[in-house]
């Protein structure tokens, strides 16, 4: 969706206008849904993100203003919050890996628990080596469909490191599958 | 790397001819993008609906809460400066404000406000007036100087206005009779002040009452043989004084006669004096009526004229009455 039709619709949608809040909902909703099943692992889990952000919008699209950041930058940022969220209550937190313990002392984060314990595939596993920062910008790229500024928006970073995240990740992923002689 | 990641950027944004050295990360991004784009979207229809309904019924109500709310708001910001305005007094910021709403009848115009001052103080003058008559001085006094206050607010507003003589008029009258009172007031306060034990020359004698006769009567002042300080001649002046402060005027001189005592109650032309103090037989309460003569003095000009006159009259008499037989003072006219 072009950034001025995306402006238009927002602003339908905050005066009420139910044909717009469609359109914004049918456009998005799948984004939120791939972004949170790839942070995830669990489509159910990731049915409940998408559904709780979409009602965190209904509640605060009155407040939403476009200032910096536009409207994906909003909606995926509270995707992404939602989903630290989920991974405290679930208290997967606790879960540890054994060779990131002895690689460093610092706890894991969600992503680092997700990268550990939902390992599915040879590519999730590549992922899962990636760094948090690395892992983070290819998932808001790739699956939630956002440009380097989006990405940048969400994250709190420039737009230029965040090229450079991607090139290393992107990078990263190619050596391994060179590895593997998947490429 | 600048460089290069920004050009792998823009190839993976727009496309367009992949240079052999980006070609394999190109392909790991596609690969990746495949991976995470795979997994197919279950229907959420019912969160669609909900989101849907959710925005639609919403917003009517906020949109109706925004088109109230300023309205709401102005009215009680107008509210509040017409409030405040309502009070405010010539050479207020907001006195424009409530002279405009006085004229088209939204707040109380001038000649309103200066009849309620009137009213007012009217009122505080007949409640201090009433209150003087209880001998309740201290809220007599208040009274009356809230009295005093609503004339001069009052005067202040009809500045204001044109034509209005009559308001003017009665203005005045109440701030007359206002200032009458206080006189009255503090006039009663200080012969409270001056304890009836007082010497000769009490200043609240008034009419002369209490003349100094009776040698048992400790009260009596003048001439008593309990008072120490038996000062000379005060007695009833009523006769010589032409004030009613008995007070000997009649300088130091007398008070070597320690008389006058007893029934030469000679006040005559000795007395008078508004500073009875200064006369012999003031007695032990000498610093009180030092302090009541003084705010007397103060108050009460004129009538220090006429003391000074007395006190005039009665040196010279004294002088007559040394020249001959040297006696007490007082010469006692009564």
């Amino acid at each position: 969706m072009e950034e001025s039709r995306l402006k238009q619709q927002v602003r339908r949608a905050a005066r009420g206008e139910e044909e717009a809040a469609a359109e914004l909902f049918d456009h998005y909703y799948p984004r939120v849904y791939r972004y949170a099943l790839s942070k995830l692992g669990s489509e159910q889990d990731a049915q409940d993100v998408a559904s709780e952000a979409f009602a965190k919008v209904l509640r605060e699209l009155d407040r939403f203003r476009w200032k910096g950041s536009g409207f994906e930058a909003w909606l995926f940022r509270i995707a992404s919050n939602l989903v630290v969220d989920f991974y405290r209550r679930s208290g997967r937190e606790q879960v540890r890996d054994t060779r990131a313990e002895m690689e460093e002392a610092d706890p894991m984060t969600p992503e680092t628990v997700f990268a550990q314990t939902e390992l599915r595939g040879e590519l999730d596993g590549m992922l899962a080596e990636l760094s948090d920062d690395q892992r983070e910008v290819l998932l808001l790229r790739f699956s939630a469909g956002l440009d380097t500024h989006e990405v940048g928006r969400v994250m709190g970073r420039n737009a230029n490191a965040v090229r450079q995240l991607q090139f290393r990740a992107l990078d990263a992923l190619r050596t391994r599958m060179s590895d593997v002689g998947s490429i | 790397m600048s460089d290069r990641s920004r050009e792998l950027d823009k190839l993976l944004s727009s496309g367009g001819d992949v240079p052999a050295e980006l070609a394999p990360t190109v392909e790991a991004a596609r690969r990746l993008e495949e991976r995470l784009t795979a997994a197919p979207v279950p229907h959420a229809g019912r969160e669609r609906a909900m989101f849907v309904q959710g925005i639609a019924g919403s917003k009517r109500g906020s949109s109706f809460g925004r088109l109230v709310a300023p309205a709401f708001a102005a009215a009680a910001f107008a509210g509040i400066i017409g409030f405040l305005a309502g009070s405010s007094l010539p050479g207020d910021t907001l006195y424009p404000v409530r002279d405009v709403l006085g004229r088209v009848g939204i707040t109380h115009s001038v000649k309103d406000d200066v009849g309620d001052r009137i009213e007012r103080a009217t009122q505080f003058l007949t409640q201090a007036g009433n209150a003087f008559e209880r001998e309740q001085l201290p809220q007599a006094e208040v009274l009356a100087m809230q009295a005093l206050g609503e004339t001069y607010v009052a005067e202040d507003l009809l500045r204001e206005l044109d034509n209005a003589a009559d308001l003017r008029d009665q203005v005045a009258d109440l701030q007359a009779n206002a200032s009458k009172l206080l006189d009255d007031i503090v006039e009663a306060k200080l012969d409270l002040a001056a304890p009836d034990n007082s010497g000769p020359g009490s200043v609240n004698s008034g009419s002369g009452s209490n003349s100094g006769s009776g040698s048992g009567d400790d009260n009596s002042g003048p001439g008593s043989g309990s008072d120490d300080s038996s000062g000379s001649g005060s007695g009833s002046d009523d006769g010589g004084g032409s004030d009613d402060s008995s007070g000997p005027g009649s300088g130091g001189s007398d008070d070597s006669s320690g008389s006058g005592s007893g029934s030469d109650d000679s006040s005559g032309p000795g007395s008078g004096g508004i500073d009875d103090s200064s006369g012999p037989g003031s007695g032990g309460s000498d610093d009180r009526r030092e302090d009541a003569a003084d705010a007397r003095a103060d108050a009460e000009e004129e009538a220090a004229k006429d003391a000074e006159d007395a006190a005039e009259d009665a040196a010279k008499d004294a002088e007559d009455e040394a020249d001959g037989d040297g006696s007490g003072s007082g010469s006692g006219t009564d």
